[in-house]
């Protein structure tokens, strides 16, 4: 049983994080986390233990106690802020910032990624980068104060957007101080702790419960990425056993010469997104939900990749195909969805001027009762599409044909949900970077249902591997297909 | 066409054959500012079917961003045929009858002529909880209130809208059943608690309220229709809040209640649901920056009276006004809303490049390369007043940024000229605790709070 008037200072807490997010949302600059909320806050307690995260993104759940961790050990003092985004010091990839402020009854932290981090390639996720050194500035954990800001901004392409999207992470921990504070005066600090250690254990207890509910068993699945070397097997088991569920990667291939690699926090982050979707989807995230679900991986291997390895497509990419293993695993098991697109098909268009960045939607799978949505994100990503009206406002790019993609969704008694073309035609010289995956790998249909159709990235017609850099001309024209989804069930 | 203008002249050729349609929604890119395509297409469309409801995005919703634009047309056209279909017959039936045409609500809480709701039928989606909102500015008004948190809490679901200055705040999009709606509409936010939420204990031992009611069939344990499942109002009955004969007659079974709660404390019950009652009530008040102690609640709905006090105390609120007719609330707001006609014209350019603009109003103003808005009211000093404005909601401004200007709004409002009869029944005092009976809904006045009815009935009562 739980002291009611716990569970009441529990939602305000939760509460506090969905109000940083909005903060953070309306105050930034950058589209990328104004209008595609690619962001997320939350509150951690004195232990470093995640409290209530608002997540806007799945691949930010659950990725954010090592960054707690990383600034904890240097000894913040109460109102500091730090910063950081060295994926080997508490960071995912490069142009994820996170920061971190010491409160009076904890710690509050946001994520947001940022347009452009620096580093040769406009946008920073660069699609043939070798060493984390290649995709932008890195941010060891430090202090955040003006000097530090404006010497980290002016590295970067575009610094008033960088400085105004950082102020708004600032206003998010402003905000949270502040109502830690009236929490604090009106219900105790006693009694806002004792209601954060509750939260924990609440989430945790929901989700031992909702795992107790699964069939035991043990399972395994393997999946690939395309890569410049080849494909690149990911190998995972999956245990249940009564309230607890054990996933390991043995037998994955090791970090490689490009980006797909990824640090261990975020291959968590993508394991505790498939627990979760198939126990409590609707629980408030809290960090007691993972205390049951152990990820481990053989270090060194594509998930829990060592520095300098670089990680560009990590977070993006190589999470994406995480999320297709565990779910074939757990499918040896219980009844689990088609594949969807298995990829952010991500865009980076940029010179000197301007950075576009954008992931683009694709299929859904479908699930055993329904068929799968076209034009989505699917799995770890979340995010809004930036209106062609304020594209071509902003950018010198014309959108051309913004369409559903036909017949690209899988066939079954369920059909997947189709992708989307998208044909942009650039107005001036510039830099594409493209970034995807699932180009001759299609998304498998479930229980006997078709798969889907694999996707594709043209320039004038010409037809690009699955992660690419080119130089454009003006006038150039790039046409993505992104894939359908798999069916689900014969027809 | 690109924002600059035409790219290529339009060839009404291309436009394939729709077949036989009721309703057509026209939306082209950039048309909030080039509308000449639309409008030529719209214009065809309608000529080859003479008997669909055409709907062109620059009429409906003239605004930057297409999606929102071409989501709110296409509800504007889906609906158009069903309302004006029944608008039409109930006018004609009016006339028939020897009544005046109606007046209709839209969603910004201002009426319009009948024929006026028909065209645009996606202006009146949220009338309902908007005429509610509308309802408690007045009662706030006559009481000389001027700031005030609607509270409306109903059978399945409460709604909250703050009133500033004795308005009721609009927002311009708002996201109904999936689609966003960019429209003046009243700030109504609503969440799925309402008297006849279902209360259960989930697998983590926490209590959950809501969203599944029981509706008024069979409705709360306490009702003895057949429902055995404990809700809101069962748990208020076991705490003696509730008379044992509600307003219209119906007589409660306080064992029934009892039965159902089966050992949970009625007590946490109200707690739980108050603490999400409060989570809506600070969305609308701190989260727009505005400082509940300033305000007062005006509570109504068949339950709203019975919470309004606990929950004014969790928000330092110290005044509470329940209006005689709370359980009907929304049919005064009817009677008594403005005429209200609201117009956007989108710019999306330099604030100095904008040439005059009106004297009233509200402008959407933004720095440049952000890409949401904050409206400030027109008026000298604006550039001024919108760094004020960021600085006010986001803690800085960037006084060297060049500001856009991306909308601005306008609205032509006759005052309604309805007059309200009030009924004098004799002063009444109540003093916490005490259980107060209204026509169609029931206060509780907790201990530490108190009060009299003004001369409209209204009960003001005040933290002691």
């Amino acid at each position: 049983m739980i002291g009611v008037e716990l569970q009441v200072i529990g939602s305000q807490l939760v509460a506090i994080t969905e109000e940083m997010g909005a903060v953070l949302v309306r105050a930034a600059f950058s589209p990328n986390i104004k209008e595609r909320r690619d962001c997320s806050t939350a509150l951690f307690d004195e232990a470093g233990r995640m409290v209530a995260q608002a997540e806007h993104i799945p691949v930010h759940l659950g990725a954010m106690p090592e960054a707690v961790a990383a600034v904890r050990a240097l000894e913040p003092g109460v109102d500091e802020i730090w910063i950081l985004n060295d994926p080997y010091a508490g960071g995912t990839h490069l142009p994820d910032i996170t920061t971190v402020a010491r409160t009076r009854l904890g710690y509050s932290v946001t994520r947001a990624h940022h347009a452009d981090v620096g580093g040769p390639t406009p946008g920073s996720l660069p699609s043939e980068s070798r060493t984390l050194a290649d995709e932008g500035v890195v941010i060891s954990p430090s202090r955040l104060d003006d000097d530090v800001l404006e010497r980290l901004v002016g590295q970067m392409r575009n610094p008033d957007e960088r400085r105004g999207d950082l102020r708004a992470q600032v206003a998010a921990h402003r905000l949270a101080a502040q109502r830690l504070d009236e929490l604090a005066g009106r219900r105790g600090e006693p009694a806002v702790v004792a209601a954060m250690h509750e939260l924990l254990a609440y989430s945790e207890r929901l989700v031992r419960s909702a795992i107790s509910n699964l069939p035991d068993g043990h399972a395994e699945a393997e999946d690939v990425l395309e890569s410049r070397e080849g494909d690149l097997v990911i190998r995972a088991s999956v245990t249940i056993a009564g309230a607890e569920v054990v996933i390991d990667f043995a037998g994955t291939a090791p970090q490689h010469q490009g980006n797909l690699n990824c640090p261990l926090a975020v291959t968590s982050s993508a394991a505790y997104f498939v627990v979760r979707c198939l126990t409590a989807p609707d629980l408030p995230a809290s960090g007691g939900a993972f205390v049951p679900v152990t990820v481990s991986a053989p270090a060194g291997c594509l998930v829990d990749a060592r520095a300098p390895a670089a990680v560009a497509a990590g977070n993006v990419e190589t999470s994406s195909r995480i999320v297709d293993v565990l779910f074939a695993a757990f499918g040896e098991l219980m009844p689990v969805p088609a594949q969807g697109q298995g990829t952010m098909n991500n865009v980076v268009l940029g010179n000197e001027r301007f950075t576009y960045y954008e992931t683009v939607a694709g299929g859904q799978g479908a699930c055993p009762h329904a068929d799968g949505p076209s034009a989505v994100h699917v799995a770890m990503s979340n995010t809004l599409n930036t209106p062609v009206e304020a594209l071509e406002l902003a950018y010198p790019l014309r959108v051309e044909r913004y369409a559903l993609r036909p017949g690209s969704g899988g066939a079954g008694m369920h059909r997947g949900g189709d992708g989307v073309i998208r044909d942009v035609r650039v107005l001036e010289p510039c830099t594409l970077s493209v970034l995807a995956q699932r180009r001759s790998h299609a998304p498998q249909g479930a229980a006997g249902g078709e798969s889907g159709a694999p996707g594709r990235t043209l320039v004038n017609g010409d037809e690009l591997p699955a992660s690419a850099s080119r130089e454009l001309a003006a006038g150039d024209v790039i046409s993505l297909h992104t894939p359908g989804g798999g069916g689900y069930g014969c027809l | 066409m690109a924002p600059a203008g035409e790219l290529a002249p339009l060839d009404l050729s291309t436009l394939s054959d729709l077949g036989n349609p009721e309703a057509i929604a026209v939306c082209l890119l950039h048309a909030y500012r080039h509308p000449a395509h639309e409008r030529a297409v719209a214009a065809e469309l309608r000529r080859r079917h003479p008997r669909a409801h055409v709907v062109a995005s620059h009429e409906s919703a003239p605004e930057f961003r297409e999606y929102e634009r071409a989501s709110t047309t296409a509800v504007d056209a889906y609906l158009g045929p069903l309302l004006s279909g029944y608008l039409g017959d109930l006018a004609s039936s009016c006339v028939s009858a020897g009544l005046p045409e109606p007046l209709v609500m839209r969603s910004s809480g201002g009426v319009v002529t009948a024929s006026e709701a028909a065209a645009h039928a996606a202006w009146v989606l949220l009338s309902g909880p908007a005429a509610g909102a509308v309802g408690a500015a007045f009662v706030a008004r006559r009481a000389g209130v001027e700031n005030a948190i609607a509270f409306d809490m109903g059978g399945t679901s409460t709604d909250v809208c703050a009133i500033v200055d004795g308005e009721v705040r609009r927002e311009h999009e708002r996201v109904v059943g999936g689609f966003p709606m960019r429209l003046p509409t009243v700030a109504v936010h609503t969440i799925g608690a309402g008297g006849g939420s279902l209360v259960n204990r989930d697998a983590g031992g926490a209590i959950r309220v809501g969203p599944e009611s029981a509706g008024a069939d069979p409705g709360p344990a306490c009702y003895g229709r057949g429902g055995s499942q404990p809700t809101v109002t069962d748990a208020n009955l076991a705490l003696g809040r509730l008379p044992r004969r509600l307003a219209g007659g119906l007589q409660v079974d306080v064992d029934a209640a009892a039965r159902s709660l089966d050992g949970l404390d009625p007590a946490d019950v109200v707690a739980v649901v108050e603490a999400e009652i409060l989570r809506a009530l600070r969305v609308v008040s701190v989260e727009q920056g505005l400082d509940p102690r300033d305000f007062a609640l005006v509570a109504f709905g068949g339950a709203g009276p019975l919470h309004a006090c606990a929950l004014a105390d969790e928000l330092g609120v110290r005044r509470v006004l329940v209006p005689e007719p709370a359980g009907v609330l929304s049919a005064l707001g009817l009677a008594v809303g403005d005429e209200r006609r609201d117009h956007v014209r989108a710019y999306v350019c330099r604030l100095e490049d904008a040439g005059e603009l009106p004297a009233v109003g509200e402008a959407d103003l933004r720095y440049a390369g952000q890409s949401f808005e904050l409206s400030v009211p027109l008026g000298p000093q604006l550039a001024e007043r919108f760094h004020d404005a960021h600085d006010a909601r986001y803690g800085y401004a960037s006084r060297d940024r060049p500001i856009e200007l991306v909308a601005i709004r306008t609205s032509d409002v006759s005052r309604s000229r309805a007059h309200v009869a009030t009924t004098d029944r004799g002063a009444r005092a109540a003093r916490g605790p005490e259980l107060v009976e209204l026509d169609g809904a029931t206060c509780w006045v907790p201990a530490g709070w108190a009060g009299e009815r003004d001369a409209d009935g209204t009960l003001v009562l005040e933290r002691q």
